[in-house]
């Protein structure tokens, strides 16, 4: 918002809150769900609110929806169809609701009582049973719930991955312990695709400084770095780089690898090792109907409060509903933020962490 | 009998009418103003016994045809010295006339340089002609001299909201007005994302606004004309004029290039926030040392404007005129070697030949070229991206003005533009890597009409504006013109053509009032593709399609006119009512860069409009204090069934009151002084009803379009222009004080909403956090502000 104040408010401006009333003309579910191969399906359902209705802990809670019937299903080759009904996850990992196949992850190696109820740093391993999702696939889901009934179809991409990424000095910064993530990708030129990028820290430490220690601020989940076409980039193989986002920005910063974090104690001067962080890229291809959702996601959220635009609904491929069901052909990498570090290697899907995946 | 049915039978009536009078002799000529040598563009020439006359054209040439016999025939323009002729007329005569100042009325104020009672007489409604001294006279924003805000302040025309150069002409949207620089058409009137128009006021010599009854000779536009025509430079003697504001400078220089035969004229116009805040920018940090991060950002815009003329013979005259103008704004962030450039603005260039064939025979032959561009340029690191979009027009025309009676001004003429449109085009580059498409992609057209008029005294009561415009439009597709022209040139589903009626009607009850009515069809080929609530630079110009068919207007409208205490004050009431088709809007869930690179007609929905109401004027024209009221009682609806789930709503510039009151006073010969008063309804605008949530993020879904009005929009301005009084000094100065919106009304620009947490960090959205609330903000821009700007010339 302040930029969009700094450029029209060259003069003086001012600004008052006002109060505006508009009671929620209907209630609409909120689906936000995907499927990749060989991953579960996966929803989370949530409820539309009044644009000045009170959020709280307890309210946030209510949105979501815990008692909804979720299928997906999808159409075989020889006509037959095939169904998943989505349940959720049980307690204690039902604090964000999750439908998901509880088949595959009841087959998970420590799940569910491992770490005590936080979803990190549970893995995929054990629980690679699953033959329902494929690249090519059309995955078609249902949403029942309170007399409602929505429904969405996604297909997922076949994956592309990239060439290799690597750790390298960030060099706008002078901080000697930012970098960025960069990439080479080779875009296949007899195809139109269209491209995610996700990223999430699951390691990322910072420093309390009440009393000196570690704390955790790794991402609870992952969060979305951009959406596109190819149609600029078709058939062209180039170099690109994965910034992270910043607090209600557009993604453009650097993370961080290991560093001595210096402080003034009463009479000298000590340091604590902060290590470095370890972030999972997820590079995906997704279809159209999901392009166009994701585009708007983040068009809204770069615009949010951008007096010169015309207001801008998200899209949504859900019928009767709003947001949106992605088939992701996904490829992930983990890199730990160090200096000259290369891959060019798929993480395994046993070793992808449960929240990668939402 | 069907409307269409009956204006052929008057048309044909009105081309066949048998002109009987015998013995007529025509008396033609240019006149200008004996000070600077320039034409004068609508003095009345006329006889003083009878009121009989016609006025001066765009090029201050007049045909006069009347009987044999003895008149004094009087040439007036308010503000210079009338001159009355005792001609006798037994022979076709050729007079040209230099009027000069008038040392009495210039000590008067004047609102306009028209015959005094060319309201009651003329058929022409809803047309007003603004001069710029008045315009000048007004108060203004930082002092910026604004022709369009002035023109806002008429009725049946409307802004958009603080600040804006926007036109919005009875319930029509910003690109349905045909802006016209000496004949090219500009395709983005305003600087500084909408705060300021592109003209420079002093390169201004008339200004025409058409918002109603459009004569046939302008089309390609629904709602309205604003026809600017520049000076032509003193033919006589070298001048300068100049003046230092807040926000710019600007400077004209002029005078003969061949005394009385040539001249030119060049004015130039820059803004100068980015050179006062470079050193602030640059400026290190004491403690740390460091630059500023921001180092290299600012915003300027400048206009160039000139041209030339040439009096080739009494009966051939050439002008080359030229504008170019450019905003530039730069944003650089070091911290990240995040660099945005965007520059944007028009050029046109127009080559005019006058030439007068015989007495009653005038014939203007123009080509005209027109550019806009628009670029957005991004850089980071080795990371580049360029959006780009355009239209340039090349235009060739033909205008035939026949006289060959007091009754009859004749019309007729042929227009042609080429247009190539590219509408959004990206590039990119990551290192040694170049992305670009595999062409840019263009879209070309070609753009035709010919059209006839008569304005026709049919007897003494009843007169009569009839024309006809033909208008052709073929969309060539995404080929050459030279592919273009070897193709079949036969109608295809990609070629529009079309009739264009227009009619006005004057029936003059008495000396002091008269009916008026009005009809008009008009049809439009270009459209601006817009996503904003504002007309910003990166709107779309885009042609009509086999997919995006030409809009379509039919407006009626009808008013009376009456003068009073001899012509010293003028008052109108008009009502009109506006019917438009196949307008465009973004279909809901287009994004703009779904048109990247590709044809974009699939990116829109096509809907209806109509608007109507009644606009009361009452001017004071003579005497120390001018000025007018303008009241308009409006309502403007859109229906689109892709839009606002069918339902019908209130277009954004719909106003249902709207409210101008100008005034200004010759206190002395040092001191004028001016003010201005306006009250609008609130814009009409689309607010937030309901939000949820994804990955811990609130996002908005909007219900209802434009079902929020805000407060209403009301402020007064003052001004104040001291003029020294130096006598016999080459070099003149004054001084114009403004103090806008002198009660520092916080008028709303723009609502925002902020979800915000406990922690008061704002940009915290993440409800995840605890406690959030929405909250809604309404910012105001442009409270009490003074300005002073020095003037001068010699």
């Amino acid at each position: 918002m302040k930029k969009y104040l700094f450029i029209c408010l060259v003069f003086i401006s001012c600004q008052d809150e006002i109060i505006i009333e508009f009671p929620i003309e209907s209630q609409t579910i909120v689906v936000e769900g995907g499927i990749e191969p060989n991953m579960p399906p996966y929803v989370v359902l949530s409820k539309n609110q009044g644009y000045f209705d009170e959020i709280n802990i307890d309210t946030y809670n209510d949105l979501f929806i815990k008692d909804a019937q979720v299928i997906v299903w999808k159409e075989n080759e020889d006509g037959t169809a095939d169904s998943i009904l989505l349940e959720m996850l049980p307690p204690p990992f039902d604090s964000l609701p999750i439908y998901t196949d509880l088949n595959y992850f009841t087959a998970l190696n420590n799940f569910p009582y491992a770490n005590s109820g936080s979803y990190n740093p549970i893995t995929l391993s054990g629980g690679i049973s699953n033959d329902f999702s494929k690249e090519n696939g059309t995955y078609n889901l249902i949403i029942r719930w309170n007399d409602k009934q929505i429904t969405s179809q996604t297909t997922i991409p076949n994956l592309t991955p990239l060439d290799c990424l690597w750790v390298e000095k960030n060099e706008f910064s002078d901080l000697d312990y930012e970098f960025d993530i960069n990439a080479i990708y080779n875009d296949p030129g007899n195809i139109n695709n269209n491209i995610m990028i996700k990223y999430r820290k699951n390691t990322h430490w910072g420093v309390d400084t009440t009393n000196w220690t570690l704390k955790d601020n790794s991402d609870p989940l992952m969060q979305i770095i951009d959406a596109g076409t190819d149609i600029l980039i078709n058939g062209e193989r180039f170099q690109t780089y994965f910034p992270q986002r910043g607090e209600g920005d557009f993604p453009t910063l650097p993370y961080n690898a290991s560093r001595y974090f210096e402080y003034e104690t009463s009479n000298s001067t000590d340091s604590i090792f902060v290590p470095y962080d370890v972030v999972t890229i997820k590079f995906c291809q997704i279809d159209e109907p999901a392009l166009k959702f994701w585009r708007s996601l983040i068009r809204q959220f770069g615009s949010n409060g951008n007096p010169f635009q015309e207001p801008l609904n998200l899209v949504s491929n859900i019928n009767g509903g709003y947001g949106g069901w992605t088939g992701y052909g996904a490829s992930y990498y983990k890199i730990p933020i160090i200096d000259g570090f290369t891959t060019n290697t798929l993480l395994p899907l046993d070793s992808v962490e449960i929240t990668d995946l939402f | 009998m069907s409307f269409k049915k009956l204006f052929f039978l008057i048309l044909i009536q009105l081309i066949t009418f048998p002109i009987v009078a015998q013995n007529n002799f025509t008396i033609s000529g240019f006149v200008q103003d004996d000070n600077s040598g320039e034409n004068l563009i609508g003095v009345s020439v006329y006889d003083k016994e009878t009121f009989k006359g016609t006025v001066t054209n765009a090029y201050g040439f007049y045909s006069l045809t009347i009987e044999e016999g003895t008149y004094n025939i009087t040439y007036s323009f308010i503000g210079l010295e009338s001159v009355t002729k005792n001609l006798i007329v037994d022979k076709d005569l050729r007079v040209n006339i230099s009027l000069k100042s008038n040392a009495i009325l210039t000590d008067e104020v004047t609102i306009t340089g028209e015959k005094l009672d060319k309201n009651i007489s003329s058929s022409n409604m809803s047309q007003v002609k603004m001069e710029v001294t008045n315009i000048k006279q007004l108060p203004a924003i930082l002092g910026e001299v604004d022709v369009i805000k002035s023109a806002q302040l008429l009725p049946g025309i409307t802004a958009n909201g603080e600040g804006s150069s926007g036109l919005y002409v009875r319930g029509g949207g910003p690109d349905q007005n045909l802006i016209l620089l000496d004949e090219a058409v500009v395709y983005n009137a305003s600087h500084l994302f909408g705060f300021f128009s592109v003209f420079n006021a002093d390169a201004i010599k008339d200004i025409n606004i058409i918002k109603g009854g459009m004569p046939a000779e302008y089309g390609g536009r629904l709602s309205s004309v604003l026809d600017i025509t520049m000076k032509e430079g003193n033919n006589k003697k070298f001048k300068a004029d100049g003046g230092i504001g807040l926000l710019s400078s600007r400077l004209t220089l002029q005078g003969p290039i061949q005394k009385n035969k040539s001249s030119f004229i060049i004015s130039g116009r820059r803004t100068y926030i980015d050179v006062l805040s470079k050193p602030l920018l640059n400026r290190e940090n004491p403690e740390t040392g460091e630059k500023n991060a921001f180092a290299g950002s600012g915003y300027y815009f400048y206009d160039l404007t000139t041209k030339i003329n040439y009096r080739v013979s009494d009966k051939d005259r050439l002008y080359l005129s030229g504008y170019f103008g450019r905003d530039v704004f730069d944003f650089a962030n070091s911290d990240n070697g995040f660099a945005v450039q965007i520059p944007w603005g028009n050029a046109t260039g127009s080559l005019r030949w006058n030439h007068l064939f015989n007495d009653k025979l005038f014939m203007n032959t123009s080509l005209v070229f027109s550019d806009y561009r628009f670029e957005f340029n991004i850089a980071q690191s080795d990371f580049e991206f360029k959006i780009f979009s355009g239209i340039n027009d090349w235009n060739t025309k033909v205008d035939f003005l026949y006289q060959p009676n007091q009754r009859h001004t004749i019309k007729f003429g042929t227009n042609y533009t080429y247009h190539e449109f590219t509408p959004g085009n990206a590039t990119g580059k990551a290192g040694e890597v170049t992305f670009a498409p595999d062409e840019i992609y263009r879209q070309y057209s070609n753009e035709g009409a010919i059209y006839f008029s008569d304005d026709f005294e049919l007897s003494d009561v009843l007169k009569i504006n009839a024309g006809l415009r033909y208008s052709s439009f073929q969309h060539a597709g995404d080929i050459t013109f030279l592919n273009y022209l070897k193709n079949d040139l036969t109608l295809n589903s990609n070629n529009y053509r079309h009739i264009e009626p227009r009619l006005s009607l004057r029936y003059t009850l008495n000396p002091t009032s008269s009916l008026k009515a009005a009809y008009t069809e008009n049809y439009q080929y270009v459209h601006l593709a817009s996503t904003s609530a504002v007309s910003l630079p990166t709107d779309l110009w885009v042609p009509s399609s086999t997919a995006i068919k030409p809009k379509f207007a039919k407006q009626l409208a009808f008013g009376y006119f009456k003068n009073l205490n001899d012509n010293m004050y003028e008052t109108s009431v008009e009502s009109y009512y506006k019917e438009m088709t196949n307008l465009i809007e973004y279909k809901e869930g287009v994004l703009p860069e779904d048109n990247t690179n590709s044809n974009s007609d699939n990116a829109f929905t096509f809907g209806d409009g109509d608007s109507y109401g009644v606009e009361v004027l009452l001017k004071k024209v003579q005497g120390k204090t001018t000025g007018w009221i303008g009241y308009t009682l409006s309502k403007t609806t859109r229906y689109f069934d892709e839009v606002n789930n069918g339902e019908s709503f209130p277009a954004k510039y719909d106003r249902r009151h709207d409210l101008s009151v100008t005034a200004t006073h010759k206190l002395s010969k040092a001191w004028t002084l001016s003010g201005v008063f306006v009250y609008a309804s609130g814009n009409s605008i689309t607010l937030p009803t309901e939000r949820y949530v994804i990955g811990g993020d609130v996002y908005t879904q909007f219900t209802s379009r434009n079902g929020y009005r805000m407060d209403p929009y009301h402020r007064m301005d003052i001004g104040a222009t001291y003029t020294p009084n130096k006598k016999n000094k080459k070099f003149k100065s004054s001084w114009n004080f403004s103090i806008y919106n002198i009660y520092s009304r916080k008028n709303p620009y723009f609502i925002y909403f902020a979800i915000e947490g406990l922690d008061d960090n704002a940009e915290d959205q993440n409800i995840q956090n605890g406690n959030v609330e929405a909250k809604a903000y309404q910012v105001s821009i442009f409270p009490i502000l003074p300005s002073v700007t020095w003037n001068f010339n010699f």
